[in-house]
C-alpha cells in the first residue's frame, strides 16, 4: 500500500460495491463483445463469400460462335482489376479404370492455365502436363483416389491412350464436377486446337462489374460478353447491406452501453458525494479525486473488455459455424480494439458526472444541499 | 494568524453573515457560540476555504484564502487546516487506519506507522482495522480527530464536534483536544451551541444573526 496507495484505495472501493461493478463490467462487455463478434464475423463473411465466389467461378463470360484465339485472352488481361481465365472445352474417352459402370466413358474435359487452377477449390495439387484434376462427383462415382492413373484418349475408338495421374480433386458448381481439368496447352495438343480456347471467363470485382462489361462490349464488338452467376453478385450486394446494418447496430449498442455505464457511473459518483467532499476537505484536488474514479473506471473497462473479448470470440465462432459450417480466424486487431473501446467507454462515460461533482464546493455537499 | 475583515455571505434566500471582523492568534482556542442560523458554521466554512464569502476577506498566515481558486484552496487546506465535523464523515469502506492514511495520501506520502501512532494517541490503538460501522460514535469522532491532525496542521476547525455525542464521550473528545492543543500547539476554532463545550476554549465569540455580538476571554 505504501508504494501504490491509489491502487489500494481503488481496490477497496471496487470490492465494496461488487454488484454495481459487476453490472458496469457487463455493460461494457456487451458493447465490446458485439464489436469483437462483428469485426470477426464481417471479416470471416467476406473471406467465406470470396471462397464461395471462387467455387462459383467467374461472373462474366466471353464467347463466340467459333473458337476464340488465345490473343483475346491476352487482350482482356490488360484490363485492370479483371481476372481472365481462358478455357477450352472438349470430351475425352476414359478407359477401363475405377468402379465406373462402363468400360469406356466419354468425359467432359476442361483445359485451363495452371495459374487459373489456383483459383479453384482443390484438394491436392495443381496438375502438371502429365496430371489431371478430377471433379468431386467423378471421384465419388469412380472411386478414384489421388495418385491413381487414368487412361485418356481423344475418342473411344482410338488405339492410342495417354496415361495421366490424378493430382487432386476439384469442386466447382455445375456439371464440370463430373469431369476432368487439365493444363490448357496439353488439352489443346490432344484435341489438335493449338492456340484456341472455347471461352474466356472473367472475374470482375462487383463494384466495377457493370462499367467493365459495358466497356468490354464496346471495345470487342464482335465478341459476345455476358454476365453470369448473378446470384454471387447479389450475395456481394447483400453482404454490403448486412455489413451496413451490422455497423448501425454496433453504433446503437455502443451508444446504449455508454449511456448505461454513464448512468451507473453517475449514480456511483453521486452516491459518494460526501466521500468526495470529504476528500476535498482533506486537501484532495479535483484532479486527485478524479484520478480515483477514473482508475476505477479504467479497471472496469479492462475487466469489461476482457470479458467482452472472450464472449465476442465465442459468439463469432458460433455465428460462423452455424452460417458457414466453419470457424473463422480471429483477427489480431480485435484485441487492441476491444480494450481501447472498452476502456474508452468506461472512462469517458464517467467524466461528465465526475467533472460536475468535483466542481461543487465541499460545504454545499456537507450541508446536504445536493 | 487569522484575520477576517468585513465578511458577508448571502445565500439565495438568506443572509448568513452581515459583516464579520475578527482576529485569532496562533495557539488560541476560540469557541464560537450562537443559536442555529446565527452564521457560525458558515463563518467556519469560509475560514476553512470550504465556501466562498460574498464580500470581505479571510487571511491566514498572511495568505488571503478568499481569493484562492478551488484547487489552490485544496492545497492550502491540506498543508494548514484540519477539520472535524459534527457528523463523523469517514469513508465507510476503509478501516480507521486507512481513513487516516487517506489524509496522508492527499497531503504527501502514506506512512502507516505514523497513522497508527495518531490513532494510538486518540486511544484507538486497538481499533485500527475496524471500519466506521464497527466503531461507536465517540470512536468515530476520535478517528476524525486523528485524521484531522495527521498532517500536523496549524489550524483545527471543529464544527459541533461533540454535537452527536453523549456527555461522557463529549468530555472524552474535549479532553483529547485539550491535550493535543497543549502538546502540539495548533490553533483551534470550535463552533458549538453548547455552553459547556464552548467553555473549554480560552476565548468565546458569540454570534447572532450573522454578526459577532460578544468577544470575551474565558481563560486568560
Amino acid at each position: 500500500m505504501r508504494k501504490r496507495p491509489i491502487l489500494y484505495f481503488t481496490k477497496r472501493s471496487i470490492l465494496e460495491r461488487p454488484q454495481r461493478i459487476f453490472l458496469m463490467v457487463i455493460a461494457v462487455s456487451m458493447a465490446v463483445s458485439l464489436l469483437v463478434s462483428m469485426i470477426t464475423v464481417a471479416g470471416g463473411m467476406r473471406k467465406r463469400l470470396a471462397d464461395e465466389l471462387k467455387a462459383y467461378g467467374a461472373n462474366a463470360i466471353v464467347s463466340s460462335s467459333e473458337y476464340l484465339g488465345e490473343a483475346v485472352a491476352e487482350l482482356l488481361k490488360q484490363k485492370k482489376g479483371v481476372i481472365v481465365i481462358p478455357e477450352l472445352y472438349g470430351r475425352l474417352c476414359l478407359s477401363g479404370k475405377g468402379q465406373l459402370p462402363r468400360h469406356q466413358l466419354m468425359l467432359n474435359v476442361i483445359g485451363m492455365p495452371s495459374e487459373a487452377m489456383k483459383e479453384l477449390k482443390i484438394t491436392g495439387t495443381i496438375p502438371s502436363t502429365r496430371e489431371v484434376l478430377i471433379g468431386r462427383r467423378l471421384k465419388e462415382a469412380g472411386g478414384f483416389s489421388q495418385g491413381a492413373e487414368l487412361n485418356l484418349s481423344e475418342n473411344c475408338d482410338s488405339s492410342s491412350t495417354e496415361r495421366f495421374i490424378i493430382s487432386g480433386v476439384f469442386e466447382r458448381v455445375g456439371p464440370e464436377d463430373s469431369g476432368i481439368i487439365m493444363e490448357l496447352h496439353r488439352l489443346q495438343e490432344i484435341l489438335g486446337l493449338k492456340g484456341k480456347v472455347s471461352v474466356v471467363l472473367l472475374r470482375i470485382s462487383p463494384e466495377d462489374f457493370e462499367d467493365t462489361i459495358q466497356e468490354l462490349k464496346s471495345s470487342l464488338p464482335n465478341i459476345e460478353i455476358r454476365p453470369i452467376r448473378q446470384v454471387a453478385l447479389s450475395e456481394e450486394r447483400l453482404l454490403k447491406k448486412i455489413e451496413t446494418l451490422m455497423l448501425i447496430v454496433l453504433i446503437v449498442v455502443v451508444l446504449a452501453s455508454v449511456i448505461t455505464v454513464a448512468g451507473m457511473m453517475a449514480s456511483t459518483i453521486f452516491e459518494r458525494l460526501v466521500d468526495i467532499a470529504l476528500m476535498k476537505t482533506m486537501g484532495g484536488t479535483s484532479r486527485q479525486i478524479q484520478t480515483f474514479f477514473i482508475l476505477e473506471a479504467f479497471i472496469v473497462g479492462v475487466m469489461g473488455s476482457f470479458l467482452g473479448l472472450i464472449t465476442g470470440i465465442i459468439a463469432a465462432q458460433a455465428i460462423t459455424l452455424s452460417a458457414f459450417h466453419k470457424t473463422v480466424a480471429i483477427p489480431v486487431i480485435v484485441i487492441p480494439v476491444a480494450f481501447f473501446i472498452g476502456i474508452t467507454i468506461s472512462v469517458l462515460s464517467g467524466i461528465p458526472a465526475l467533472k460536475r461533482v468535483t466542481a461543487y464546493r465541499p460545504s454545499i455537499i456537507l450541508r446536504g444541499e445536493i | 494568524m487569522i484575520k477576517v475583515r468585513g465578511l458577508k455571505k448571502v445565500y439565495q434566500t438568506a443572509i448568513a453573515l452581515r459583516g464579520v471582523d475578527m482576529d485569532i492568534s496562533q495557539n488560541e482556542w476560540v469557541s464560537i457560540m450562537g443559536p442555529s442560523g446565527s452564521g457560525k458554521s458558515t463563518l467556519l466554512n469560509i475560514i476553512g476555504g470550504l465556501d466562498y464569502p460574498s464580500e470581505g476577506s479571510v487571511t491566514i498566515d498572511g495568505k488571503e484564502i478568499s481569493a484562492m481558486k478551488e484547487d489552490e484552496l485544496a492545497v492550502f487546506r491540506r498543508e494548514n487546516i484540519g477539520f472535524v465535523f459534527q457528523q463523523s464523515y469517514l469513508i465507510p469502506y476503509l478501516t480507521a487506519l486507512e481513513n487516516v492514511m487517506l489524509a496522508q495520501y492527499f497531503h504527501s506520502i502514506v506512512d502507516e506507522k505514523e497513522a497508527k501512532e495518531a490513532l494510538e494517541r486518540v486511544g484507538l490503538g486497538h481499533r485500527l482495522h475496524h471500519r466506521p460501522s464497527e466503531l461507536s460514535g465517540g470512536e468515530q469522532q476520535r478517528v476524525c480527530i486523528a485524521r484531522a491532525l495527521i498532517n500536523s496542521p496549524k489550524l483545527l476547525l471543529a464544527d459541533e464536534p461533540t454535537g452527536n455525542l453523549d456527555r461522557v464521550n463529549t468530555r472524552l473528545i474535549l479532553e483529547l483536544l485539550k491535550d493535543l492543543h497543549r502538546d502540539e500547539g495548533f490553533t483551534i476554532v470550535l463552533v458549538t451551541h453548547d455552553p459547556y463545550v464552548a467553555g473549554w476554549g480560552k476565548r468565546l465569540l458569540t454570534m447572532e444573526d450573522g454578526r459577532i455580538i460578544k468577544d470575551e476571554v474565558l481563560h486568560p
